[in-house]
């Protein structure tokens, strides 16, 4: 290895590593930012089944919960699949989609479609007031029958003395919810409920409600979904939530059985509908309603809240600080940044391995193949793509074609293949509901990238040389497919940028390493072994 | 074993250490391209085997392809900037049928009549056999006849004679036998035979075939080892003449020998590859350090051969 190399990558490292330090130690910026937020898809739909309930047992309308835009939660795109046949209510306790029962029942899919970003920490609950005619609604016991309410009455005497205060009354309920209630998802009755104090999510809220009033503090019942945070993990159990709302020192304070962080708002909480009245009770029903929610970024921080508390506070660093950038570029750069680890990737791959790849880029652009579809389906496309590129290779050999009719025909097929994926992979969504269906693309251009270089390969040197070139390409695409979708890498090279000034020193030393390469010990067994 | 491994030339040493170093960019068609190599060959008095002429479109074809079928002589067809034998098509003989029309007869195609034949060399123009695979020209050139002790041992083609040359000196040396596996062609990766030659003596000693070392040819069982290269001297003194024609410091030049002409430099490599270090069962990195430390510059092709001579052992 020769002086100069390793002088020049040297005094690189030392000057990433300064200004990394720097950064650290006397801007005390962190080496990587906390993480605050949960990007997730939210879904509700109307269940099919539900079409076949005879008629009078729907009720006159319909209610699809839009969630609302809450201290930690926040609405970043909404898709509402036949929305011009329903209206949306734009109640203070959030947004409803409303459909008429005929509307129902002639045009059968309706589904909601949102992005939320849900924080995690553990913000303070904020003062609100409450009104007057508020205060009497959500003091309201008309909800119940005669015989319910006087069954409530016994059992609040029985609980509350009149000298007990707010926080003590609070108190016993809470503890009468913990201790006493059990869960019996199949007992709905509300007087059996409060006799026996069994019953189903909604109905322990009921009497959590029910009790409050009774008490003089106004409640409600909000419904939500738990997700917990399974942090890469693309199944996320969801479990569906009536939590209760109550309003004391000013604030409205949430209370379940499940959260124990009793006075703050939930954590992993999604709040679809505040304020559940009879007639979203049927939110409840799993039969009627279906709703998903899945992760869409593994890990996200508040970048903005990020950038404001954190960096714009040194004037000179944050002018060159990639937080500085729109979201949406911001999210680019999360990927383009690490396109100088796969090619660091590939120079080991090639000077210490010796594997050859199709071009030095198009197994980096595969990785972002990969990463902008699901990994298998493109990785099985991307095989067949070669397959039939082969015996492609073979007939177009038959008519001694000029080479760019040759590429073009091939690319022609890719394309017809491509489509045939797109509408193999997406055959369990409903095809003529797919108005959401967005195509990119991105994933054409790479493929035929691809293609042109292994056909011009195949053509050159042959099936072999080609063989051992495309597999080569398949190792360094998915390893760097793996590597990109580490998410602590693509937050450490976002958060520090200066750490390619280090790749660069490493592909120096890598690109003056004159030494073996692993297939070359193969390559000359013999000679060594003498 | 990291000892042994010193003097092994490394793809990476190769590229980093040679290639860049030493070989001009701009002087890689002479190499890459043979009609230039011949042009410039020509012009540097190098010898090389006869060409007959070129076709460089297809519209030339057919007056060229009349020329062709009064040949008496075979001939060799090859596209110019073809590799690893690709496309290369030996026509022994044309003979002409009762309503005048012609039959090409090759080995590897068997007859051709000019319909197919024409067709076959439009094939090389739209560049079916070329480096980038964009359009190439014909080359046509008189058959070199084998001599008879090479002929002996390996009749299914001519061998060709590698040599490495760096700043014009020769450092190695090997001779390549086509085999019946080999279909003909003088590529060790396709089964020929390598055999490393002793640069001092010009005798054969040691041989490879798929990176096994034999003794005797396997087609014709002819004894390798020991055999002295015919015109040994004549071969070197080409080789060093040959890296001249282009700017390429660390070059391969393929020779061959044909009965009445003697040593005729084929064709020229601008990377040549690291098997040869297998056939002689040496590395090259000794050679190689040899000639960068110590060669003396300015000395003429003869000097430099005889310089080679004494000190690369
Ligand atoms: N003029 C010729 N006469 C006979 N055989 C030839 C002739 N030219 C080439 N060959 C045979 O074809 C092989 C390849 O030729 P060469 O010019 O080296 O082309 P390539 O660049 O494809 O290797 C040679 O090793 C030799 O065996
Ligand atoms: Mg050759």
């Amino acid at each position: 290895m020769n002086k100069k190399a390793i002088s020049a990558s040297f005094v690189l490292i030392l000057f990433s590593l300064g200004i990394l330090l720097y950064k650290i130690y006397v801007l005390k910026i962190p080496f990587l930012p906390y993480k605050s937020q949960n990007n997730w898809r939210y879904e509700i739909k109307i269940n099919k089944n539900t079409y076949s309930l005879i008629e009078n047992q729907l009720a006159e309308k319909i209610y699809l919960p839009i969630p609302p835009n809450l201290e930690n939660q926040q609405l970043t795109e909404l898709k509402i699949e036949n929305m011009k046949y329903g209206t949306i209510s734009d109640a203070p306790n959030g947004k409803l989609f409303v459909i008429d029962k005929e509307t129902l029942q002639k045009h059968k899919q309706f589904k909601i479609e949102a992005n939320i970003v849900i924080s995690n920490k553990r913000n303070p609950i904020k003062k609100t007031t409450l009104d007057e005619e508020s205060r009497i609604k959500y003091l309201s016991l008309s909800w119940l029958t005669e015989e319910e309410l006087n069954l409530v009455k016994a059992l609040n005497n029985s609980l509350i003395f009149k000298e007990d205060s707010p926080q003590s009354v609070l108190d016993k309920i809470t503890y009468l919810l913990l201790d006493e209630f059990v869960i019996k998802p199949e007992i709905t009755d509300f007087r059996e409920v409060i006799e026996m104090k069994n019953g189903d999510s909604l109905s322990q809220a009921k009497l959590f409600m029910a009790l409050c009033r009774l008490n003089n503090i106004p409640s409600r019942i909000s419904f939500g979904t738990s997700v917990i945070d399974a942090e890469n993990e693309k199944k996320v159990k969801h479990i569906r939530l009536f939590i209760n709302e109550y309003y004391v020192d000013n604030k409205w304070q949430f209370f379940h059985p499940d959260f124990p962080n009793i006075g703050t708002i939930p954590q992993n909480f999604l709040l679809i509908h505040r304020d559940i009245t009879p007639e979203l009770e049927l939110l409840n029903s799993r039969d009627f309603y279906s709703i998903q929610v899945k992760p869409v970024r593994k890990t996200f921080f508040d970048s903005k809240e990020y950038f404001e508390n954190t960096i714009i506070k040194h004037d000179n660093y944050a002018n060159f600080s990639l937080y500085r950038l729109p979201l949406g570029t911001q999210s680019i750069f999360y990927t383009l940044l690490l396109i100088p680890i796969g090619t660091l990737i590939l120079s080991i791959a090639r000077n210490f391995v010796g594997l050859y790849t199709f071009g030095v880029f198009t197994p980096i652009l595969l990785t972002l193949f990969f990463l902008e579809t699901n990994f298998l389906t493109s990785f099985l496309f991307l095989l067949s793509v070669f397959v039939v590129g082969i015996i492609m290779h073979y007939l177009l050999n038959k008519l001694y074609l000029l080479a760019v009719p040759r590429l073009s025909i091939m690319l022609t097929i890719t394309v017809i293949m491509y489509v045939g994926f797109a509408l193999l992979t997406s055959i369990d969504d409903n095809v003529n509901t797919s108005s959401t269906y967005t195509l990119n693309y991105f994933p054409i251009v790479i493929v035929s990238v691809f293609t042109e270089r292994f056909m011009i390969l195949l053509k050159e040197e042959g099936l072999r040389n080609t063989l051992t070139t495309f597999i080569g390409t398949l190792v360094i695409s998915t390893l760097c497919y793996f590597v990109f979708s580490i998410n602590i890498l693509n937050l450490v090279m976002f958060n520090n940028p200066e750490l390619l000034i280090i790749t660069i020193a490493l592909n120096i030393l890598i690109g003056s390493y004159t030494g073996f390469r692993l297939n070359e010990f193969f390559r000359f067994k013999e000679l060594l072994k003498k | 074993m990291f000892k042994f491994n010193k003097d092994i030339l490394t793809n990476n040493f190769r590229i980093s250490q040679l290639i860049q170093k030493y070989n001009q960019r701009e002087d890689y068609p002479i190499v890459d391209n043979k009609i230039l190599t011949a042009k410039k060959a020509q012009t540097f008095n190098v010898p090389i085997p006869e060409n007959l002429l070129f076709i460089e479109t297809h519209g030339q074809l057919k007056p060229k392809l009349e020329i062709l079928s009064k040949l008496d002589d075979s001939f060799v067809v090859k596209p110019s900037e073809g590799t690893q034998g690709g496309g290369i098509l030996i026509v022994d003989k044309v003979s002409s049928t009762n309503d005048s029309d012609h039959i090409f007869h090759t080995t590897r195609l068997g007859s051709l009549n000019i319909y197919e034949f024409k067709h076959y060399l439009s094939g090389i123009l739209s560049g079916l056999y070329s480096l980038k695979g964009h359009k190439d020209f014909i080359l046509i050139q008189e058959k070199i006849s084998n001599i008879n002790v090479f002929h002996e041992i390996s009749p299914s083609g001519i061998p060709d004679i590698r040599i490495i040359v760096l700043l014009g000196f020769p450092i190695m040396a090997m001779i390549r036998f086509p085999t019946l596996l080999s279909g003909g062609r003088g590529n060790l990766h396709l089964g020929a035979v390598g055999s490393g030659i002793h640069l001092q003596s010009g005798k054969i000693f040691h041989s490879i075939q798929n990176n096994r070392s034999i003794d005797i040819h396997p087609d014709t069982g002819k004894q390798l080892l020991g055999l002295k290269i015919p015109l040994w001297e004549d071969v070197l003194e080409l080789a060093a003449r040959s890296s001249e024609i282009a700017r390429i410091g660390y070059l391969g030049v393929d020779i061959v020998v044909d009965k009445n002409k003697g040593a005729l430099l084929l064709e020229m490599n601008a990377r040549p590859g690291l098997s040869i270090q297998l056939a002689n069962q040496k590395g090259l990195r000794g050679a190689i350090n040899t000639v960068l430390k110590k060669a003396p510059p300015d000395l003429n092709y003869k000097d430099r051969v005889k310089w080679s001579l004494e000190n690369i052992k």
